[in-house]
């Protein structure tokens, strides 16, 4: 579904590449989790897929379709798109917040007032905060939001940076389930960007560790990175020495898998 | 007082209320001097600083503008204008200087209010703006102009008071407007007519400052915090931290 | 009209009375801002400290500051005549709310935690007020000093009108006169104090303020 093809991207006035010769595959329906230390290119790799900046070299493919190839402008409508901050617009209310990209694409209102049914319902937020504004509402409520607003236009590809980040830890975990449930019946294509190794392990389908400079360590199945980590670099990171991971993981596959990661051993 | 008695006697004198040189006309001429002078102002400060404060480009030109500009004295600008419509525009001495130099004073609080209250709006609203799918006429309209908008009618505010006040000194270039009862009341120690031209004027600026900030208000965006009303000037040209 | 557009030799032969006029100018501005500043000052401490004032003190400051300039004059001549009291009953007034707004302003921008760490450490609160609070606020404070002293020296041109006026007086008289030398001569000189004032008092103030130049590192994520 989405394509990075020895994508690279140096910034003006930068010695060092923020990302260098990248590639990755993402198949449709599956979340990828791009995760690393600070620094590493991950939310730099994953704005260059809608384009928010634009590769120094290389080619990003999505839907089978050159990102270079078409308007930004219209590829970002294709593509939702949720921050750590959100960025609800202060001036409308939610109910306003969550329809503008339907509005901009010409909806009618019958079509929009359905459609935020349809996202109250899967994302169980609450009507009466409809017609409230985003300084009245609480983080939780806020981060769901911005989700809803994603989700508005339907669109197959969903990019997320450290969207669960301006929470608590509890109200933190509880959107990490509820987005779980979601992203089970509706299937999206998502690219998420966290910095914190438990939230890619409990997320992901497939994780990508990255390292400063975009350099891939490993890309694969949270399990098969915890049972079978590429270099010390992946084993520090995971945090193999606190042997604890394991616990986390939704699909362990055995006992012995487990009790062999808790303990460390290669 | 004889003063209060005086303004009395020149107010109760019909001959004061009617033709070109009563209250009213030099009422009417002040309001329409002021509202052209901001008028042209606005017309020429709104673009500018809006492309400023959305492309974040200028703005040290923009704020050197804008600091020079309030430096500006107004008798001087005035002084500086009068001799070029003088020997220029010989026919319309007074009101082509009082217009120029209006014109000039009117530009700077409009231009830093809009380009500051553009470049305030929220970094984030505008990320998932862009993210979205917005272009950037969107972004303005839907995002950058509703919430700039309150800062933007501020220094409209500023600019208009400011005008009010500076077209009183248009009476020294021989134009007309209030402060040709002031000027022309000094000339003759008729102190009563000084205080009904002071009075008219004080409560026109008062005026415009009271209805701009009414307008202002309810210009706020639903939702956003209500600031607390202060006559005179609104906060970014006066705030040190946004003039470098 | 032949006539040059400017008279050199006019300005030349009138050196002294621009000297005289530029004293006076001068004069008349730092007298309107230490007096500004002296009312200020308390006024502006009383506001931060018992905030309910602090809405009628800027509305009255804030409509003398709206009141036109001349008008104001010309409502204290019948009381002061044509005199420097007046002018600089006048001038004061305007650099009242500019100065109670930013003394308010920078004692509101101090952080809250550094008074509640002063608090901790056992100073009292006048002794917090004095030592820490207002120190923290100079730069805000500062900057009210810088806009009202260039505002009062371009109103200081207008109290030519009540016979004073410092370089305004050569304004007036350029005009009266259908003259453009001295009018010129006047704004200019005028407008170049006013720029000049500005910036030194802009240095001044970075000078006095020298954390208020960084800024901060855009981080990338």
């Amino acid at each position: 579904m989405i394509s990075l093809r020895n994508v690279s991207k140096t910034f003006p006035g930068s010695s060092e590449p923020a990302v260098s010769d990248l590639s990755l595959d993402i198949n449709a329906g599956e979340t990828v989790v791009l995760v690393g230390p600070s620094g590493c290119g991950k939310t730099t790799t994953m704005k260059m897929i809608n384009r928010l900046i634009e590769p120094t070299s290389g080619d990003i493919i999505v839907g089978g379709e050159s990102v270079r190839t078409k308007d930004p402008v219209e590829l970002r409508r294709g593509i939702g798109y949720v921050i750590q901050s959100i960025g609800l617009l202060p001036h409308r209310t939610i109910r306003q917040n969550m329809t503008t990209l339907p509005w901009i694409l010409g909806w009618d209102d019958a079509r929009m007032r359905g459609r935020v049914d349809e996202l109250i319902a899967t994302l169980d937020l609450d009507p009466a905060l409809l017609d409230r504004y985003p300084a009245e509402l609480s983080g939780g409520q806020r981060q769901r939001v911005g989700v809803a607003r994603a989700l508005a236009a339907d669109p197959p590809v969903m990019l997320m940076d450290e969207p669960f980040g301006a929470v608590d830890p509890i109200v933190r975990e509880r959107l990490q389930d509820e987005f779980l449930a979601i992203q089970k019946k509706l299937r999206k294509t998502i690219v998420f960007v966290t910095h914190d190794i438990d939230e890619a392990l409990k997320m992901a389908d497939r994780i990508a560790i990255l390292n400063k400079g975009g350099i891939l360590e490993q890309y694969a199945a949270p399990e098969a990175i915890l049972r079978a980590p590429a270099n010390d670099f992946v084993r520090r990171f995971v945090g193999m020495d606190r042997g604890l991971k394991a616990l986390a993981i939704r699909n362990a596959s055995g006992l012995d898998e487990v009790i062999a990661a808790v303990r460390g051993t290669p | 007082m004889e003063v209060l008695s005086d303004a009395i006697a020149f107010l109760s004198d019909p001959s004061n209320w009617s033709g070109s040189r009563g209250i009213p006309v030099r009422v009417w001429e002040h309001v329409q001097m002021s509202f052209y002078a901001t008028a042209a102002a606005a017309l020429v400060a709104l673009p500018i600083g809006l492309v400023i404060g959305h492309s974040r480009k200028g703005e040290f030109l923009a704020s050197s503008a804008g600091n020079i500009g309030r430096a500006l004295p107004s008798f001087g600008v005035l002084g500086l204008v009068f001799p070029f419509t003088l020997r220029y525009l010989p026919g319309s001495i007074g009101f082509a200087a009082t217009l120029i130099a209006l014109f000039l004073l009117a530009i700077p609080p409009i231009l830093i209010n809009t380009y500051v209250g553009v470049q305030n709006v929220d970094a984030d609203s505008l990320e998932a703006a862009r993210g979205m799918g917005m272009d950037w006429r969107q972004m303005l309209v839907i995002l950058e102009i509703p919430l700039a908008l309150p800062l933007i009618i501020a220094g409209i505010r500023n600019a208009a008071v400011a005008v009010v006040a500076t077209a009183t000194l248009g009476a020294v270039v021989a134009w007309g407007g209030l402060g040709r009862f002031i000027i022309d009341g000094f000339a003759v120690r008729n102190f009563g007519q000084v205080l009904v031209g002071a009075v008219l004027v004080a409560g026109l600026a008062l005026a415009t400052e009271f209805g701009l900030g009414v307008l202002e208000r309810m210009l706020t965006p639903k939702g956003m915090r209500p600031r607390a009303y202060i006559p005179g000037e609104a906060q970014p040209t006066v705030d040190p931290g946004l003039v470098t | 009209m032949n006539e040059p557009f400017v008279r050199w030799d006019w300005i030349w032969d009138h050196m002294d009375q621009v000297g005289e006029r530029l004293i006076e100018h001068v004069q008349l501005t730092v007298i309107a801002v230490v007096l500004g500043l002296l009312i200020s000052l308390p006024l502006g401490l009383i506001a931060y400290r018992y905030r309910k004032s602090y809405a009628p003190i800027a509305g009255v400051t804030g409509i003398l500051y709206t009141i036109p300039s001349l008008a104001l004059l010309a409502f204290l001549v019948p009381f002061t005549g044509f005199s420097t009291t007046t002018a600089e009953v006048a001038l004061v007034s305007y650099t009242l709310l500019i100065l109670i707004r930013n003394i308010v302003s920078g004692l509101d921008g101090v952080p809250e935690d550094v008074k509640e760490a002063a608090k901790g450490m056992g100073y009292s609160s006048r002794q917090s007020l004095w030592r820490i609070e207002i120190p923290l606020a100079l730069p805000v404070i500062a900057a009210g000093i810088r806009v009202a002293t260039v505002t009062t020296i371009g109103l200081v041109t207008v109290t030519a009108l009540i016979g004073k006026g410092g370089l305004g007086y050569f304004i007036l008289l350029g005009i009266r006169g259908l003259f453009p030398t001295p009018a010129l001569l006047g704004s200019v000189l005028s407008v170049a104090l006013a720029i000049a004032v500005d910036a030194v008092l802009l240095g001044g103030q970075k000078l006095v303020t020298p954390w208020t130049r960084v800024t901060a590192a855009r981080s990338e994520a």
